[in-house]
C-alpha cells in the first residue's frame, strides 16, 4: 500500500511520540452478499496523529460517508477495525463527534440554538452549569454570540452549520469527523466556514478528519490529504500538504505549491474515475441505509 | 409575515358569509308558522331560557363534557402508546394489523349495541365509546409520524451516544409531534361526534338526550335550541384545541416555512 | 448498531405471526365468554357466533340489509360528488370566494350532523330519504374543503409555466390545476366516504328501517347476542371494504403525482 511522504512540511508537527489517535486497519464495509454485494468500503488502512487535520477525497460513490459512519460507530464494519486512542470502535463514543452535511436534518427544529448545542451534553447528564458554560463558549467560538435563543430555521444556512459545529465543539471530543460539512452552503459562506474550522482546530487542538469532494478545499484545510480509490475503496495515496499554517484564503490558494498539489490530487482522482468509467451500480453517496440485505 | 391590516381584512371577509347567513335566517323565519322551522328569534329565546345557565351546568358540564374529557384523554393516551409501539416496531405493526385495521374500520355506532350489552348505560359506556372513537386516528398518525422521523436526525443523536430510550424520548417523539397532533385534531372532531351520538341514544341525561327528548315531545324549538348548544360546544372545543395545537407547533410552521429557502 | 451484510431471518413468521395474533385474540374472546368475565349472557362464544353468522349470510337477510345501507350511502355520495366537486373547484379558484366561504364551511364541519337526526326524522320520516339526506349533510364538508384546498394550493409557478407556453385559461385549468388538485380531491373523497358510511349505519341503527344498522339493533332488541355480534362483524367487514376501496382510489391518484401533501387520517 502506497503512502508517499513528499517534501518536509512546515506545518506544526503533530504530537511527537505515542500512538496515532486514530488507527484504521483493513476496514471494509459490504452490504448484501453474493452477486448483489455492494462493497461500500473495500480495504482501508491509515493513521491520523493527534491534533492533525486530515482531509479525505475520492471519486463520487467511493463510500466516504460509509467510512465516517463506521468510524463513528454507527455501522459495524464487515472486516477490519478502527481504534480511537487505542480503544476499538464498537459503537458511538464520547471522544468522537460527527458533523453531517445536511444541517437541516441533523439539528432539532423544536429546540433553540442553545438547546441544540447542549443536547448531547444533557444526554450525557452533565451538570446544568457546565452544560451552559460549554455551550456558551462553543457558540462564542463559532461566532454565534447573541443567537442562542433563536431557532435553527430562523438562521441562514451557514449559521445553522455553525450551530452543528458548535454542538460538536461543546461535546469536547478528541476526534472530530466531518462529512462534506460545507457542501450545502454557497461559496462565500463556505470560505468563512473553512476558516472557522481551521480556527477551531487551532484553538482546541482537536484531531479533525474531514471528508470532502472539493479538492481545493481538502488541500486548503488539511495537513494531509488522503485520496481514495474507486470502489472497492482503498487508500490510493496520502499527500502531505507542505503549506504553512495559519492558512489564508487569498495567499494560500495563490501559492504555487497549493496549485501544484491540488492539480496532482485532481489528476489522481480523475484517473480513478476514468479507469472505472461505466462501472455499474455505484453506491449512492450519502445513502443513509444499506440497500437490500 | 402578513401585515396585521391585511390579516384583519381577511378575517373580516371570512366572517361576512356566516354572519350574513344568520341574519338572513333571522329575517326569513320571522313570521314562520312552519312547525319544523320556527322563527329563529324564538328558538334563540328558548336557547337562552334553557341553557343559560341551568341547562348548561346540568346537561353540558356535568354530563357531556365530563364524558368527553375522560374518554378523549383515555383514547388519545392509548392511541399514542400503541401508535408508538407500532411505529417503532415493524413486527408489531404487521402482527397487530389485522386487528387494528378491522376495528378501526368498524363504525363505532355499530359497536354501541354490543357495548351497551357488555357495560350497561352510563359514564363508562359513553366515555368508553369516545375513547374508542378517538383512539384510531391518534394511533395511526403516531405510527406514521414515528416511522417518518428523519434517519439523519436519529443518526446524529446516535453519534452523540444517545441510548435507544433517549433517542425515542428526545428525538423520535418530538419529531413525530406534528403528525401526532394532526391525529389528535381529527380525534377532537370525532370525539365530539361520538359524544353527541352516545349521549343522544344511550343516555338519559346530557345535551344529546335533551335533543331527542324534544323530538319525542314534538318540541321543535327545544330541538333547535339543543342543536345550537351542541354546535356551540363543538365549536368551542374545536377552537380551544386548535389554539393549543397551533401554539405547540409554532416551531414546526417556522421550520416548514423556511424549508428550501436557505 | 446496524450490521450490514447480514440477511434477515428467512422464516415465514412474517405472515404466520399476524395470523397467530388473530387466533390468540379469538381464543381470548372465547375464554372470556366461557368464563363469563362480563357476566351471564353478555359476551357470546366465538363458536356460537360463527354458525349464526353463516345462517344469517346464507339466508340473505344480512346481505339485503347491507345492500340497502350501501345503496343509500352510494346514492348520497354520488349526489355529493356531483354537486361538491364543481362547487369546490369554483370556490377554490377565486381568492375572494375562498376566503369568504372557508370559515363558514369549517364551522359547519364541526357541527355534528347526527344532531340533526331526531329533527330530520320529524321532517322525512324513516326510510331511504332520511339516510341519504344525513349522509349528504356529513359528507359535503370534507370533500368541499379538500377540493377547495386542492385548487387553492396549486403551485403558481406551474400555472405561470402554462401561461408562458400559450395555454388558455381553460387549458391551464384542465391540464394543470385539475391534475394538481386531484390528490386532494381523492383524499377528501376518502374522508367523506368513510364518514358517510358511518352516518348511514348510525341512522339505520337509531332511526330504524331496513338497513344493516337496524338489523344489528333488532338483534339486540331480541336479546339474540350471538346474532348481534355476528352482524356487527359483518358491519366491520363492510367498513373495511369501503375503506380499502376508497384508499385504493386515493393511492392510485396519489401514486403518479410528483408532490402531494400528506393528509392525516
Amino acid at each position: 500500500m502506497d503512502t508517499t511522504t513528499a517534501s518536509a512540511s512546515e506545518a506544526p508537527a503533530p504530537a511527537a511520540g505515542g500512538q496515532p489517535i486514530l488507527q484504521v486497519r483493513d476496514l471494509g464495509v459490504t452490504y448484501g452478499s453474493g452477486k448483489d454485494a455492494v462493497h461500500a468500503v473495500g480495504n482501508l488502512t491509515f493513521d491520523v496523529a493527534a491534533g492533525e487535520f486530515v482531509c479525505i477525497v475520492g471519486p463520487s460513490g467511493c463510500g466516504k460517508t460509509t467510512l465516517l459512519k463506521a468510524l463513528a460507530g454507527l455501522i459495524t464494519p464487515t472486516r477490519g477495525e478502527a481504534a480511537i486512542s487505542g480503544k476499538r470502535v464498537t459503537g458511538p463514543r464520547p471522544d468522537l463527534a460527527l458533523v453531517f452535511q445536511d444541517y437541516t436534518r441533523s439539528l432539532m427544529p423544536w429546540l433553540s440554538v442553545r438547546k441544540n448545542v447542549t443536547f448531547p451534553l444533557e444526554a450525557k447528564r452533565l451538570p446544568k452549569a457546565e452544560q451552559h458554560e460549554r455551550a456558551q463558549a462553543a457558540l462564542d467560538e463559532v461566532g454565534l454570540t447573541g443567537f442562542e435563543d433563536k431557532y435553527p430555521w430562523q438562521l441562514s444556512g451557514g449559521m445553522q452549520q455553525r450551530v452543528a459545529i458548535a454542538r460538536a465543539v461543546a461535546y469536547q471530543p478528541s476526534v472530530l469527523l466531518m462529512d462534506e460539512p460545507f457542501a450545502a452552503v454557497d461559496a462565500q459562506v463556505r470560505a468563512d466556514l473553512e476558516d472557522l474550522v481551521l480556527r477551531v482546530q487551532r484553538d482546541t487542538d482537536v484531531t479533525v478528519l474531514l471528508v470532502t469532494h472539493d479538492i481545493d478545499e481538502s488541500v486548503y484545510l488539511g495537513r494531509r490529504v488522503i485520496a481514495l480509490s474507486h470502489r472497492p475503496t482503498t487508500v490510493r495515496r496520502s499527500f502531505d500538504v507542505p503549506l504553512p499554517y495559519p492558512r489564508n484564503q487569498l495567499t494560500t490558494r495563490a501559492d504555487p505549491a497549493f496549485i501544484d498539489l491540488r492539480t496532482e490530487v485532481l489528476r489522481m482522482i480523475q484517473e480513478e474515475r476514468l479507469a472505472h468509467a461505466g462501472t455499474s451500480g455505484d453506491v449512492v453517496e450519502g445513502a443513509e441505509r444499506p440497500q437490500g440485505t | 409575515m402578513i401585515a396585521f391590516a391585511k390579516r384583519a381584512r381577511l378575517f373580516a371577509l371570512e366572517l361576512i358569509v356566516p354572519v350574513a347567513l344568520l341574519v338572513l335566517w333571522w329575517f326569513a323565519s320571522k313570521d314562520s308558522t312552519s312547525p319544523y322551522f320556527p322563527p329563529l328569534s324564538e328558538s334563540w329565546q328558548e336557547f337562552k331560557n334553557v341553557y343559560i345557565w341551568d341547562g348548561f351546568r346540568d346537561d353540558v358540564l356535568a354530563v357531556s363534557l365530563k364524558h368527553f374529557i375522560v374518554g378523549f384523554v383515555v383514547g388519545v393516551s392509548v392511541g399514542f402508546a400503541v401508535g408508538l409501539l407500532i411505529g417503532l416496531s415493524d413486527r408489531a405493526r404487521r402482527n397487530l394489523a389485522p386487528l387494528t385495521e378491522f376495528f378501526r374500520a368498524t363504525p363505532i355506532v355499530a359497536l354501541i349495541p354490543a357495548a351497551l350489552i357488555m357495560v350497561g348505560p352510563g359514564m363508562t359506556l359513553e366515555a368508553g365509546l369516545i375513547a374508542l372513537g378517538t383512539n384510531w386516528s391518534v394511533m395511526l398518525n403516531t405510527a406514521d409520524g414515528v416511522r417518518g422521523v428523519d434517519p439523519v436526525m436519529i443518526d446524529s443523536a446516535r453519534a452523540y451516544g444517545l441510548s435507544r430510550s433517549q433517542q425515542i424520548r428526545k428525538i423520535i417523539i418530538p419529531a413525530a409531534m406534528p403528525q401526532v397532533l394532526a391525529g389528535v385534531q381529527v380525534a377532537v372532531a370525532l370525539g365530539i361526534a361520538v359524544m353527541v351520538v352516545a349521549n343522544m341514544f344511550v343516555s338519559t341525561e346530557g345535551i344529546g338526550y335533551r335533543v331527542v327528548e324534544a323530538q319525542v315531545n314534538f318540541d321543535p324549538k327545544g330541538s333547535w335550541a339543543g342543536i345550537f348548544m351542541i354546535a356551540l360546544i363543538g365549536l368551542v372545543i374545536t377552537v380551544i384545541y386548535n389554539t393549543i395545537h397551533n401554539r405547540l407547533l409554532a416551531w414546526h410552521r417556522g421550520w416548514r416555512g423556511t424549508a428550501g429557502t436557505n | 448498531m446496524e450490521t450490514p451484510g447480514r440477511r434477515g431471518l428467512r422464516w415465514p413468521g412474517k405472515y404466520l405471526e399476524p395470523v397467530l395474533v388473530v387466533v390468540a385474540f379469538l381464543a381470548l374472546m372465547e375464554l372470556a365468554a366461557a368464563q363469563k368475565w362480563f357476566g351471564e349472557e353478555v359476551l357470546p362464544r366465538v363458536t356460537d357466533v360463527v354458525p349464526v353468522l353463516w345462517d344469517d349470510i346464507t339466508s340473505g337477510v344480512v346481505l339485503e340489509g347491507t345492500w340497502i345501507t350501501v345503496r343509500s350511502w352510494g346514492l348520497a355520495m354520488l349526489i355529493v360528488i356531483a354537486v361538491t366537486i364543481p362547487l369546490g373547484l369554483l370556490l377554490g379558484s377565486s381568492r375572494v370566494l375562498y376566503h369568504a366561504t372557508h370559515l363558514t364551511i369549517e364551522i359547519m364541519r364541526t357541527v355534528p350532523s347526527i344532531a340533526a337526526l331526531p329533527f330530520l326524522v320529524l321532517v322525512y320520516g324513516i326510510g331511504t330519504k332520511l339516510v341519504v339526506v344525513l349522509v349528504m349533510l356529513i359528507a359535503v364538508w370534507p370533500l368541499l374543503l379538500q377540493t377547495m384546498a386542492g385548487v387553492h394550493d396549486v403551485d403558481p409557478q406551474a400555472k405561470d409555466t402554462g401561461r408562458v407556453y400559450g395555454l388558455s385559461r381553460l387549458q391551464v385549468f384542465r391540464k394543470i390545476v385539475l391534475p394538481s388538485a386531484l390528490p386532494y380531491i381523492a383524499t377528501g373523497l376518502r374522508i367523506s366516504g368513510t364518514l358517510g358510511l358511518l352516518l348511514a349505519i348510525a341512522t339505520s341503527l337509531f332511526a330504524g328501517g331496513d338497513g344493516l344498522g337496524a338489523l344489528i339493533f333488532s338483534a339486540q332488541l331480541n336479546f339474540d347476542i350471538p346474532l348481534t355480534f355476528a352482524r356487527i362483524f359483518v358491519c366491520g367487514l363492510v367498513g373495511l371494504a369501503v375503506y380499502y376501496a376508497l384508499v385504493m382510489i386515493e393511492r392510485r391518484v396519489l401514486a403518479w403525482h410528483p408532490a402531494y401533501r400528506k393528509e392525516p387520517l
